[in-house]
């Protein structure tokens, strides 16, 4: 068994704290993973309020049974799988699917030097939601967490080859949106203009 | 990483379609990691998950104890009436024919020893008072009460 890459030893710690501690030790794994988790969530769900309450059950369950999460080989991937499964359970249970075609369900933050960049931001994030929630996962899982192929597919349940090749079909595709949206931003444009600042940035 | 899935490495096929296709995912990549930390959770979703979590774990809590103390409350009530059957049917033995059971065994014993009333009834008491003699433990009887069953005799 390989040793845990260092995150999934910090959310093993937490894990722990929160075995030996009780729930009030859960702030700590919340600060240390729920933006990654929202981000996975988001991506599946397509909705920032649905990603919340999959990030709010996975870790509630983590709370109720840390010692789930503390005693298993990879407690990072894991508690990815715990976030999709959840996203996907909301799915579910959603009437109908009718994702959303624009960002204005996102809350997003950025910092003061990161205006300009924006725009790319959203460029990113809207080309992630025209991809079907396969190829988005995996691209997710892969770029932002550092996931093997492997890895992504034991959290996906998929083989190791399916989860690159996805992978390679998304990125093919977010490749040529991003470079369409590159040259020719403009209001008229699938992403639309950015927010106001005022809207936005909740941040730094 | 970036270059990982392109490679070959991993275990998996890497990608023949050259340097150029090999630049546009690295920028493509590089791109998508930028916006890794636009998207951030509401404000109130940390106490949200915390409150919940309580909540969880304390209804959990109280499952538990509510089941210790049915599973208490159940052997009570069943160790109750175990000892309660048991001493019923010890007092039952124990206790001096009464009422009509005591006038039918007083008839059968008159006529099945020829007797009358009042010698089969003082034999149904000694025989009785012998019964409850030998359920006692050894030693329990003193040597007064010996010598007193003597005497009688």
């Amino acid at each position: 068994m390989n040793a845990p890459d260092p995150f999934s030893q910090r959310v093993r710690d937490c894990a722990d704290h929160i075995a030996q501690s009780g729930v009030a030790a859960l702030s700590g794994l919340y600060d240390l993973t729920a933006q990654r988790l929202l981000r996975l969530a988001v991506t599946i769900t397509h909705n920032q309020h649905d990603a919340e309450d999959a990030v709010q059950a996975a870790l509630v369950r983590v709370a109720d049974h840390p010692q789930r999460l503390s005693r298993c080989d990879k407690p990072w991937p894991y508690l990815l799988s715990m976030v999709r499964n959840e996203s996907l359970v909301i799915l579910r249970k959603r009437k109908r699917w009718s994702f959303a075609h624009n960002l204005a369900d996102l809350l997003t933050r950025r910092t003061v030097d990161e205006v300009e960049r924006e725009e790319t931001y959203r460029a990113v994030w809207m080309a992630l939601r025209t991809l079907p929630t396969e190829q988005s996962e995996v691209v997710v899982l892969k770029v932002w967490e550092s996931l093997t192929f492997a890895q992504i597919a034991e959290v996906l349940d998929i083989a190791p080859s399916t989860a690159a090749s996805r992978y390679r079909y998304a990125i093919e595709k977010l490749a040529y949106n991003l470079n369409l949206v590159g040259e020719s931003l403009d209001p008229q444009s699938p992403i639309g203009p950015s927010r106001s600042a005022a809207e936005t940035n909740h941040g730094t | 990483m970036a270059r990982e899935h392109r490679c070959g490495k991993d275990g998996l096929p890497g990608c023949d379609d050259g340097p150029h296709t090999d630049d546009r995912f690295a920028e493509t990549e590089a791109l998508i990691m930028s916006a890794g930390r636009y998207v951030w959770p509401s404000d109130d979703l940390r106490p949200r998950v915390l409150e919940a979590a309580r909540e969880r774990v304390g209804r959990r809590h109280t499952r538990y104890r509510l089941a210790v103390m049915m599973v208490a409350a159940a052997l009570g009530v069943m160790t109750g009436v175990s000892v309660s059957n048991h001493l019923q049917a010890s007092a039952d033995s124990a206790a001096m024919p009464r009422g009509e059971r005591l006038d039918e065994l007083v008839e059968a014993h008159a006529a099945a020893s020829g007797q009358t009333h009042d010698w089969a009834l003082a034999d149904i008491v000694d025989q009785w008072r012998r019964e409850l003699a030998e359920r006692l433990p050894e030693g329990t009887v003193t040597p007064h009460r010996r010598q007193s069953d003597k005497t009688i005799r």
